[in-house]
């Protein structure tokens, strides 16, 4: 299989739409095929992707994210994917602890546990905000 | 995503899922989800053999039914999930709110506890 590639092996720019994660998903398994991922990294990839996605789409543009659009690329680094996600919603640093809804199941919020699941699923998360871009990248194992 | 519901022996709903609990997965069934299990008021079995991936939103809907069944004195049981969905699940701490175990006896047999 080919080992890394310090291009991109996907990059795209995407409408800030729930229904474009499936679009995005289609083509990271495509660039994937020659890199013959096992199944945990393919799911800890669309894992990833579906939930800063969604999270980027549900809540940075303020209820006008019909407006925005995301770039997101995928790029092998060693033993490392690093999913990359930019955007020019609100400032949000999706790498602060993040935890989980507790308390009695009655009384509990049903939501709530996406970032703190790409946490657990990331070997790495590193976020800077530039200018007025919140650029993300995600690091996941080979 | 696609979701049946039968009725088993006895007061509990069971429902077979199968598809990707993604966000427009679970936005496609979260409704008719909620309405055959919360709704019913009776102890639920969820059958997740056919889930071949699970995000935050489809452990938000499962939450979700689980926490009108025991505003009621009801629960909700997993069960079958594909090592990939479980390891999820645990990740996110869905077992510990929502028994999640191997087969429909085991989880008939949770609910008798």
């Amino acid at each position: 299989m080919p080992p890394s590639s310090t291009e991109p092996i996907l990059r795209r720019r995407v409408p800030a739409r729930i229904d474009q994660v499936e679009v995005l998903r289609q083509a990271m398994l495509g660039a994937l095929t020659p890199f013959e991922p096992s199944p945990r990294a393919v799911y800890r990839l669309e894992l990833v992707l579906e939930e800063v996605f969604v999270n980027i789409v549900r809540h940075a543009f303020g209820g006008d994210a019909a407006a925005h659009a995301v770039d997101v690329s995928l790029t092998v680094d060693g033993a490392h994917w690093v999913l990359a996600f930019e955007d020019d919603g609100r400032a949000f640093d999706p790498t602060r602890h993040s935890a989980l809804p507790s308390g009695p199941l009655s009384a509990l919020e049903p939501g709530g546990r996406g970032l703190h699941l790409v946490q657990k699923t990331a070997q790495d998360m590193r976020y800077r905000r530039d200018g007025a871009l919140n650029r993300l990248q995600v690091s996941i194992d080979r | 995503m696609e979701m049946t519901v039968h009725e088993l022996a006895g007061p509990v709903t069971a429902v077979r899922l199968s598809g990707r609990l993604d966000a427009a997965g679970s936005d496609a069934i979260s409704l008719r989800f909620t309405a055959a299990v919360a709704s019913a008021g009776r102890d639920a079995v969820v059958d997740l053999a056919g889930v071949s991936f699970i995000a935050s939103m489809g452990m938000r809907m499962l939450v979700s039914a689980a926490r009108s069944l025991s505003q009621k004195g009801r629960r909700l049981v997993a069960f079958s999930a594909p090592e990939l969905v479980q390891g999820a699940l645990q990740d996110a701490g869905i077992d510990q709110i929502i028994p999640c175990v191997a087969t429909e006896a085991d989880a008939l047999a949770t609910l008798q506890h």
